[in-house]
């Protein structure tokens, strides 16, 4: 594929300034036009309760984090900043980046207490941490006023007392782009990427380097931030704080402006928190039933409308362009013939070139053991370097045990694991990745949400800064250029290359599994763990993947795999271990092992009558 | 009892089932072996209605059971007992027992009357049958879970790995167990892993590769032959 090809299908479809430039123009008209004072008001709600969303939106839509706690640092952000100026006589732009700065902290200290919580349990203890900021407000009256509250919280007028409606509008309305702007750089960018890495799975995202803990506290520290922002931005507003004003209410209502507008989305937040006031206003009079409204309004959207208010608008504008979506399933499917020729062409010399090739692994005595069942008894293999090493064994003999011992999900009991002359012991799984230990996994890690093109170019190690990206993005540029050329050149020796632009999902089992293949690839691995690389293929895939393995030896890298399918284990891998109950009873050319009397009792098993 | 003909079926876009027939007679032991993954589970799983297949022809007692849920195919009498024993671990032996059997609606006369029967063929869940079933060994477990499989009146009984991580003489108990109801007119589909001790067992024996199938013939025969060796290790 010429340059040319290249970057028409690479380059990212230059994020339009249009609607930003049409907004702008409106909002900076709007406090001119002759319209009811009321609007202005509600046009600033919108504005920093956007903001609020749109960090939330951060966390759940991009990195998967729930919180149902968002009103809790919306609370820290408003006293905060309307108690330094209320009661130390702080300037409110100061005050209002110290309540910033508190719901930041705030949320930092939950995402790092919350690394251990997952799922349900994380919901859980957002909404503790959220209960008891909102019991904080009420009972710590001394400081708080409680239910009574604190009045007489100075406007934000900036020496503009005549004007103040205005000029908050508009630093609201500034906060709100800033954000946005923001918001739609990690979006795109590769700190999105990374937080959608996480979303998938915190080990898929460790593998490929990146420190989950580190990214899990920024983004909570991030979204609770923005909710603190919102928070401040409400308290200067009304001129008033109540404690009655941040119960779990607001964290559900904040999450539902999130869920309604799109999770993930871009314009989600907007519309979300659009929707959001929209009901407000409307239910203001009945509010016995307001949550049952939005329950039943939340309901509705998650069973019919999972992509919320930006998917349908996004699936109407894609029929107004004429419906140029692509036919998902047909083409790639008959596209396993050219799929299995392009690997074979595919030159591994147009590879990225490997920087410490030729390493070798050796596992010394490890052991495992999961409450006194020993899953893995003093085990050492030498992988010499430039080999394909096998793993087998019935089921149960250990073989995951050891895969995950070496990638850095469990530690061993005892033993030793270097790769090269590195002792990999006392590293977790991104630093290990960082060695050049890459890996694929048996039940297939993709980022579903994004192009092949960006799933490769999560393995890419970056050549700039997240400032300079930024700038690049800022002006105009194209984002990661050299980065995708790489991404792109590992896609055409897959045969992927005409795929750059879809989504996994969109392309058959045996494609995502060469595309997971080409992101390890990305990473320059030294070492390369495959669990199962063909489960779940047909055989000309199978094929295809035994093609890629072997030419990925040739150049250069070690290579470990387990797998079932004894056809492809004995012609692709030079040397094979073989595991049962946790022991390694045999290590060999696949010939040799094939006729080991202990490997075929291991497989076949004993009677009972003998 | 059973015939099945030119079986596929895929899990997700995974092919786990290719063109895999069998039939077994009432009186009949037949064993399923393969190597991990090779699709023993897959094609229990689809012969009792959980898996559905994308081509081929399942009859069970003269009927096709393409259009029969699972829970009715298990009333007629075809029962499946579950790959690591799927014993409720808050019931009670008993209850465990009887599960299944108060489920179709037997009446409690012949419950009680099944359940004395299985007390006799396995004593020791009869001395165990107030405690929770989750507190039996590995072997009772297997014991109540074949059990509570004959409670319903079973035409065919298939079992998933039965000897999965048991100490080999409860594997023989249960072994002999299955023998003799195979001898008593059951028809029996057994999958296992340990290929040697089901080609002991076992009448006739299906050995499975990659969702297909490699061989099939008497069980005896395939015991000693290298072919078998073969179709695990190449």
């Amino acid at each position: 594929m010429s340059d040319n090809t290249l970057r028409a299908s690479t380059a990212r479809q230059p994020s339009s300034r249009l609607p930003y430039t049409v907004a702008i123009v409106i909002f900076l008209l709007l406090p001119w036009l002759p319209i009811n004072g009321f609007y202005l008001f509600l046009a600033q709600t919108f504005f920093y309760t956007a903001i609020a969303v749109t960090g939330l939106n951060l966390l759940l839509g991009l990195s998967g984090q729930m919180s149902i706690g968002q009103a809790g640092f919306y609370a820290l952000g408003a006293y905060g900043s309307a108690l330094t100026s209320l009661k130390l006589g702080w300037p409110v732009p100061l005050s209002i980046v110290f309540g910033v700065l508190i719901a930041a902290i705030g949320g930092g200290l939950v995402g790092v207490f919350a690394l251990r919580t997952r799922g349900l349990y994380l919901a859980m203890t957002t909404l503790a941490v959220g209960y008891i900021l909102d019991i904080v407000g009420q009972r710590w009256i001394s400081l708080t006023g409680g239910a009574m509250g604190l009045s007489g919280v100075p406007n934000l007028d900036l020496g503009f007392p005549k004007m103040s409606s205005t000029v908050f509008f508009y630093v609201t309305g500034a906060s709100l782009i800033v954000v946005q702007v923001l918001a739609d750089f990690i979006n795109q960018s590769r700190l999105g990427r990374n937080l959608r890495a996480i979303r998938e799975s915190e080990v898929f995202a460790a593998s490929v380097g990146v420190e989950v803990s580190l990214w899990k506290a920024a983004i909570f520290a991030f979204a609770a931030a923005l909710a603190g922002l919102g928070g401040a931005f409400f308290a200067h507003q009304s001129g008033y704080v109540g404690s009655d004003a941040f119960s779990v209410r607001l964290s559900i209502a904040l999450l539902i402006a999130t869920v309604v507008g799109g999770l993930g989305t871009k314009t989600g937040p907007l519309l979300g928190t659009l929707i959001l006031l929209a009901i407000v206003e409307v239910i203001a009079g009945i509010d016995k039933y307001g949550l049952l409204i939005y329950g039943g309004i939340l309901l509705i959207v998650l069973l019919a409308f999972p992509k919320g208010a930006a998917g349908i608008l996004a699936s109407l504008t894609q029929r107004l362009k004429g419906g140029r979506q692509h036919d998902t399933q047909g083409e790639p499917s008959q596209n396993t013939q050219a799929l299995s020729d392009a690997v074979q062409k595919g030159d591994a010399a147009a590879l990225p070139k490997q920087q410490h090739s030729r390493t070798s692994l050796s596992i010394q005595g490890i052991s495992k053991s999961y409450s006194g069942l020993k899953a893995v008894d003093q085990v050492s293999i030498d992988v010499k370097p430039n080999t394909i090493h096998g793993l087998i064994g019935p089921n149960g003999a250990g073989k995951s045990t050891i895969i995950n011992m070496i990638a850095g999900i469990y530690r061993a009991d005892e033993g030793s694991i270097h790769l090269g002359d590195q002792d990999l012991s006392a590293l977790d799984i991104a630093d290990r990745a960082k060695l050049g230990l890459a890996r694929t996994f048996q039940n297939l890690q993709l980022i579903e949400g994004v192009s092949v093109l960006d799933n490769v170019l999560l393995g890419i190690a970056h050549k700039h800064s997240y400032v300079q990206d930024f700038s690049t993005w800022l002006s105009g540029g194209e984002l990661e250029g050299d980065e995708r050329k790489e991404a792109f050149a590992i896609l055409e020796f897959f045969g992927l290359a005409q795929f750059a632009d879809r989504l996994p999902t969109q392309l058959p089992y045996g494609h995502r599994k060469l595309i997971e293949l080409a992101r390890a690839i990305a990473q320059r691995p030294k070492m390369l763990l495959l669990d199962e690389p063909i489960a779940g293929m047909n055989t000309q895939e199978a094929k295809a993947i035994a093609q890629v393995i072997i030419k990925l030896r040739d150049h250069g890298i070690t290579i470990v795999l387990v797998e079932h399918n004894m056809e492809f284990v004995m012609s692709v891998c030079d040397t094979v271990s073989v595991l049962n109950f946790g022991k390694l009873i045999a290590c060999g050319t696949p010939a040799e092992i094939q006729n080991n009397p202990e490997v075929i009792q291991a497989y076949l098993g004993t009677g009972a009558k003998k | 009892m059973i015939h099945a003909k030119n079986l596929c079926a895929n899990i997700g876009a995974n092919q786990v089932l290719r063109d895999i027939s069998l039939d077994l007679a009432p009186g009949e032991m037949l064993a399923v072996i393969g190597a991990n993954g090779a699709g023993k589970t897959s094609l229990l799983r689809a012969l009792s209605g959980l898996l559905p297949l994308e081509s081929g022809e399942i009859s069970f007692n003269g009927q096709v059971t393409a259009k029969i849920a699972a829970h009715q195919l298990a009333r007629a009498g075809l029962i499946h007992v579950p790959q690591g024993r799927q014993i409720i671990p808050g019931l009670s032996v008993r209850d465990n027992l009887t599960i299944g059997a108060t489920n179709i609606g037997l009446s409690q006369n012949v419950i009680a009357q099944r359940m004395q029967e299985q007390w006799q063929r396995f004593p020791v869940l009869e001395q165990r049958q107030k405690i929770s079933g989750s507190s039996l060994s590995g072997g009772e477990q297997q014991m109540l879970a074949i059990a509570r499989g004959l409670m319903m009146q079973p035409k065919v009984l298939m079992l998933d790995e039965p000897s999965l991580g048991l100490a080999p003489q409860i594997v023989q108990l249960i072994m002999t167990t299955l023998r003799g109801l195979a001898d008593q007119g059951l028809a029996i589909l057994l999958v296992e892993q340990v290929a040697m001790l089901a080609l002991e067992y076992a009448d006739r024996a299906l050995v499975l590769r990659n969702g297909a199938c490699a061989m099939q013939g008497d069980a005896k025969e395939l015991l000693n032959s290298r072919e078998l060796v073969n179709s695990y290790l190449s």
